[in-house]
């Protein structure tokens, strides 16, 4: 039978628990500065479990832990244990802290030198992720591989018999974790096409591993690339017949599947777009966007037509919705009704946002509402000129607002006009 | 880039740093690399890489550019201003830029960085002036038995320009403005022994920490084609480096006899300037290719940061190897004859208005 003491401390965790489900964002950020610094993390993880789909919104930089670095590539796989099912492609959150620990105790004096880079170090410092990173994940997955005796499996609720399932995935996903990285940072830095021998390589062998492992390899590739369908389809062509081909064609269609559902589902991609950094939600849409794209071209893709359509629905209105808050809050009300004329870092703040916009417009009219977009940057750019008329803007700071707005040709015939009035 | 009336891509193997022509900083993506040069028989030509990758560039008028794509604000001015420019050399093309930048046509921080950067040198003329000076009285050696301070300075420096004057057959008033010219000839690179870095000794510094940062990063790279890459890549700079420090040698050696400098001055000051500017010409290019590098703050962002160098990396034109009193192999670029897997969407897009922004950081680094 607990003992007051405990009855108490989890009658005070339900309390915070109720308090900060409705908090704003910078009072989370709070919270979870003033969690991580007590360094608790049962405690903290009950409190913040209700916040996960936020905070993964929000992106706090977070202490980079070794269980925290562990799991980096999983992503949004990790679930909360209630989510979590034998034979699903995802992790439950409460064996986090047992793998930490059997990985660490495998690893041997391997582990000290992670805990010495990541020391002191953030979720954003990825030079640190990279380097720590690059010994953890190859000889976690070595480890994990060989099933050793778990260490603290009985705090994490599951049955033991759990394990070793758990263990083979995770490990098929980690030794492929510096290749899938790197293929997702090539992806959005855009510079360079597809990595074919990188995806090649991701596959190599994928017959000898776990249909759970499998099945956490595509899921995290379709979600992750956002043409990942399509190289995944050109493995498919390229090896049919094969054992991994069978395995292949199994473990996409469920996840294809498994992805439509976690889209449809308010939590899928909802929270993101409404609270994610601004600059990163462009980014975000792009690849929402192209993995949308990748799955209509399928060739087997009708029966997931009524599906694609609402989430493309849902995707239209949270864009909208967002570009026009964004435009609202960072441009239009400070234009709108200014304090005093617009300074350098002013300025400077608003094209960044705008230029945050105008991505996430970009990549949004790929899903619709291309009249939309235009008429609010119109209305926008009409609000830029009432400001300049009024003495907010300075006549070249008006050009470069309504470049951002309205394309270099107006910002062109606008600084031309300037210059002869 | 629209492939509508483009020419076709041409063999680019310049013998003349002239022909080479001068990297314009434009903050469009797909002009990045972008040159200007003489045309053939009037006006100038763009040199653009060719934005597949593959080796060759486009040569087109100057006037094409709105054609090839939709320029940035910042673009249209800067190409419009420059193409009423009477000689394309580095020194003229960043004077234009600046002025450009300096109307905030770039953003704030370029704007800020162009009005500092004029600043900078003003006072790198100063200093060069100051030290010229200095260095002629010294040689002149009127005052070697005179206690500091007396008489001053200003005196010293009147009566070392009239005792020279007649021995080069000029006015003092010539030798006064003679010094002030060779000021600002030499300010871009500075005098033996200057106390602060001028610009040409502040990139070469620049230059070689890069080349040491890709060299420690291939080290840890396990694909061939990186590495091969760095190779090109530093190779190039080692070779530039090397000429540029001999041109800077030979053009401090100068300023150790004065007199004989200004006699040099008094009879051909062009072969004076010529031979003060060979470091910019040799070094036109490298400081975008420093910040590109600088802007990358992780594997992959270096990964796409060195591909779109080795597009860049300007070819050493033959006339270098007759700048330079070394045993240098062939450039190193010019063997270079792969395809750079860009991929060629990547600067279009919404892409657009991430690679202005960075391209706009670069240009105020580099004002």
């Amino acid at each position: 039978m607990a003992d007051n003491a405990t009855i108490q401390r989890a009658t005070e965790t339900r309390a915070i628990r109720h308090q900060v489900a409705d908090a704003g964002d910078e009072k989370i950020l709070r919270i979870v500065a003033l969690l991580d610094e007590k360094s608790a993390p049962a405690g903290a993880q009950a409190i913040l479990d209700p916040l996960r789909p936020r905070l993964a919104a929000l992106r706090p930089p977070r202490p980079l832990r070794f269980e925290r670095l562990l799991f980096m590539p999983f992503g949004s796989l990790v679930v909360p244990v209630l989510d979590w099912r034998p034979g699903k492609a995802v992790i439950p959150r409460s064996v986090l802290m047992a793998f930490g620990q059997t990985v660490r105790a495998g690893l041997g004096p391997a582990a000290a030198d992670i805990n010495r880079i990541i020391q002191d170090k953030t979720t954003h410092d990825t030079a640190a992720i990279m380097e720590a990173g690059e010994i953890l994940w190859p000889g976690a997955a070595t480890c994990l591989a060989r099933t050793p005796a778990p260490i603290g499996w009985a705090a994490t609720g599951l049955p033991d018999t759990v394990y070793a399932d758990l263990a083979r995935a995770i490990a098929s996903v980690l030794r492929r974790a510096q290749d899938l990285r790197g293929m997702v940072r090539d992806a959005v830095i855009g510079a360079t096409g597809p990595n074919e021998a990188a995806l090649r390589r991701l596959f190599d062998g994928i017959a000898k591993e776990s249909v759970e492992g499998c099945g956490m390899l595509v899921a995290l590739l379709l979600e992750e690339l956002p043409h990942a369908a399509t190289h995944l389809r050109m493995l498919l062509a390229a090896g049919s017949g094969t054992p991994e081909w069978a395995i292949l064609r199994q473990t996409m269609d469920r996840g294809v599947d498994d992805l439509l559902t976690q889209m449809e589902h308010p939590t899928g991609f909802d929270d993101k777009i409404r609270n994610a950094p601004l600059h990163e939600i462009g980014q975000e849409v792009a690849r929402i966007s192209a993995l949308l794209r990748d799955i209509e071209a399928e060739a087997d893709t009708a029966k997931h037509r009524p599906r694609l359509h609402a989430i493309r629905t849902k995707l239209d209105a949270l864009c909208r919705q967002r570009f026009d808050t964004g435009l609202t809050e960072r441009l239009v009300a400070p234009l709108a009704s200014p304090t005093r004329a617009v300074d350098s870092a002013a300025q400077s703040g608003m094209e960044t946002s705008v230029r945050d916009l105008r991505l996430l417009e970009t990549a949004a009219r790929d899903i619709g509402s291309a009249g939309h977009y235009r008429a609010q940057l119109e209305k926008a750019t009409a609000t830029v000129s009432a400001a300049a008329a009024a003495g907010i803007l300075t006549p070249v700071r008006q050009v470069r607002l309504v470049e951002l707005l309205a394309g270099p040709e107006a910002a062109d015939a606008l600084y031309r006009s300037l210059r002869t009035a | 880039m629209s492939d509508l009336h483009l020419p076709p891509i041409q063999p680019y193997h310049p013998t003349t740093f002239q022909e080479r022509g001068v990297l314009v900083p434009f903050t469009t993506p797909l002009l990045g690399g972008t040159r200007a040069r003489p045309a053939e028989k009037f006006g100038l030509d763009l040199v653009i890489p060719n934005p597949s990758g593959g080796p060759g560039v486009y040569i087109l008028n100057w006037n094409s550019i709105d054609a090839l794509c939709r320029p940035t604000i910042h673009d249209r001015q800067l190409s419009e201003r420059i193409a009423t420019i009477p000689s394309v050399a580095p020194s003229t093309i960043r004077r234009v830029a600046r002025e450009v930048a300096a109307e905030g046509l770039a953003g704030e921080d370029a704007r800020q960085a162009a009005l500092n950067a004029t600043d900078t040198d003003k006072n790198d003329r100063t200093v060069t002036n100051f030290l010229l000076l200095m260095r002629l009285i010294e040689q002149i050696g009127l005052f070697r038995d005179a206690g500091s301070g007396d008489p001053d300075m200003e005196t010293r420096a009147r009566l070392t320009v009239a005792r020279i004057a007649p021995r080069i057959g000029r006015s003092p008033d010539w030798v006064a403005t003679a010094l002030e010219a060779l000021g600002d000839v030499f300010s871009p690179i500075g005098v033996a022994g200057q106390p602060t870095q001028s610009r040409v000794p502040r990139l070469i510094a620049l230059l070689r920490r890069t080349c040491a940062d890709l060299t420690i990063w291939s080290r840890l790279q396990q694909q061939a084609d990186q590495v091969a890459y760095v190779d090109m890549i530093c190779s190039v700079a080692e070779h530039t480096l090397a000429i540029a420090e001999t041109g800077i040698a030979q053009t401090h050696a100068m300023t150790a006899n004065l007199p004989d400098l200004l006699m040099k001055w008094a009879r051909d000051p062009d072969a004076i300037v010529r031979l003060a500017a060979r470091p910019e010409w040799l070094l036109d290019g490298w400081d975008q290719i420093c910040h590109i590098w600088d802007e990358a703050t992780d594997d992959a962002a270096s990964r796409a940061a060195l591909i779109e160098i080795a597009l860049l990396v300007p070819v050493l034109p033959r006339e270098a190897r007759d700048w330079a009193d070394l045993e240098l192999e062939a450039d190193p670029k010019a063997r270079w004859r792969r395809t750079i897997p860009l991929n060629e969407d990547w600067r279009t897009g919404g892409k657009v208005f991430e690679l202005i922004a960075r391209n706009e950081r670069i240009l105020a680094a580099t004002c």
